[in-house]
């Protein structure tokens, strides 16, 4: 089963299969797209238009997430492996500086509140139950090099929609740590091959998220 | 009916500003120095290790095709040679696997960077969504061949948590490329 597809059903049933499961093919390619964000609106002078303030808000829930599911990552007993845990520090750290910084662009609009909470939609149908029904470092493992894929994912499609240069580049010096969390945990604690790790010498764009997880 | 589709959306496609013409012409003559750095150290690996980085270098040689792709006629088809000359020096001076699998990390770390800094001036949409598909591969690039050089998880991420938006002469492994400091050839 295609890992993107896992997230973009985004269902618990899946969820368990992919969680639980051991298949770590991602060669296939057969996800439609999302749909693109509208880009209708122009930006304000002083800070982010409509729709780069809905990805920015976005991606902010999702690094909310991420550190939110790392923390109870860290606070598990059924994780020893030693890469996993020092990965574990570094990249919630990491999380906490790129929710910090994306807020600091959210909140740059009038009248915008920093984004706290976890995307919602993503923790109700993914993180939360696969969280619960993993028992197994091997589990945990999967878990969190998915959600990081979806993630750095995220932020290529996020960035190819934004308006401004500036916004672009911003959201790319996010979303390519967060590709390196991925690749880190896809051949240190997935142990992927090369051919899985990098189908394509070029990111995916499409969005990877179910549409209901986008914010507006 | 698709194929006069096609035609329509191409002719109202946007045409990309010399700059970003320029920016891609610049982006196919480094890809292409990174495919002939690669060459040059594929020679100082062993196993596995030849394998990683000869697919690594078929990526950068899939970078410059789709970036030559972009440049309107201004792409060369060869490598940068400001960049290729700076870095003859190193290439030639690496003794062992370490040492070779280090220069190919700063390699890759620096062309994240300048696609980084390239995504603060580029408008053009065919060439700034090209540059954001190409730079999570390079930033992988790099992490990959820093597990394979046992670093430490705090030296995989040599600018912290953020890739670093800026450009010099190449001097620097915190900064990319300056498009004026390495003019294509």
């Amino acid at each position: 089963m295609e890992r993107r597809q896992f997230l973009k059903w985004g269902t618990a049933a899946i969820v368990g299969t992919a969680v639980l499961g051991a298949c770590t093919s991602d060669n296939g390619n057969t996800a439609p797209p999302g749909p693109a964000p509208t880009t209708s609106s122009p930006p304000s002078a002083t800070g982010a238009g409509p729709t780069d303030l809905a990805l920015a808000k976005t991606a902010a829930s999702l690094e909310a997430m991420l550190i939110d599911a790392y923390t109870r990552l860290m606070n598990s007993r059924i994780v020893t492996s030693s890469a996993l845990l020092a990965y574990t520090q570094l990249f919630l750290n990491h999380h906490m500086q790129h929710l910090a910084a994306l807020n600091g662009v959210i909140t740059t609009t009038p009248g915008q509140r920093a984004v706290s909470d976890p995307n919602e939609v993503m923790e109700n149908q993914i993180v939360h139950p696969a969280l619960d029904a993993a028992q197994t470092q091997d589990d945990f493992a999967h878990l969190f090099f998915t959600l990081e894929d979806a993630v750095a994912q995220t932020y290529v499609y996020a960035s190819t929609a934004m308006s401004r240069p500036e916004l672009r580049s911003s959201m790319m010096t996010i979303g390519g740590i967060e590709a390196r969390h991925r690749a880190l945990l896809g051949v240190e604690v997935e142990q992927l091959r090369l051919d899985d790790l990098f189908p394509s010498a070029f990111a995916r764009a499409d969005n990877p998220l179910p549409p209901d997880a986008l914010l507006t | 009916m698709a194929r006069l589709e096609a035609i329509t959306r191409w002719l109202q496609a946007p045409t990309p500003v010399p700059y970003d013409t320029d920016y891609a012409a610049f982006a196919e003559s480094l890809e292409l120095a990174m495919v002939a750095l690669y060459n040059d150290t594929l020679l100082k690996l062993t196993g596995e290790n030849v394998a990683t980085a000869a697919r690594f270098r078929d990526h950068h040689q899939e970078h410059a095709q789709a970036y030559a792709s972009l440049a309107a006629g201004k792409a060369k088809g060869v490598a940068n040679n400001t960049l290729v000359f700076i870095e003859t020096p190193t290439v030639q001076a690496l003794t062992d696997e370490p040492s070779a699998l280090s220069f190919l990390i700063t390699l890759e770390n620096q062309m994240a960077e300048t696609y980084a800094y390239g995504l603060t001036l580029l408008t053009s949409p065919d060439v700034y969504r090209r540059v954001i598909t190409t730079l999570p591969v390079e930033s992988e690039h790099a992490a990959v061949l820093g597990t394979v050089a046992n670093l430490a998880p705090e030296a995989l991420f040599i600018t912290g948590p953020f890739e670093n938006a800026s450009v010099g002469d190449g001097s620097d492994p915190r900064r990319g490329f300056d498009m004026a400091a390495l003019p294509v050839s």
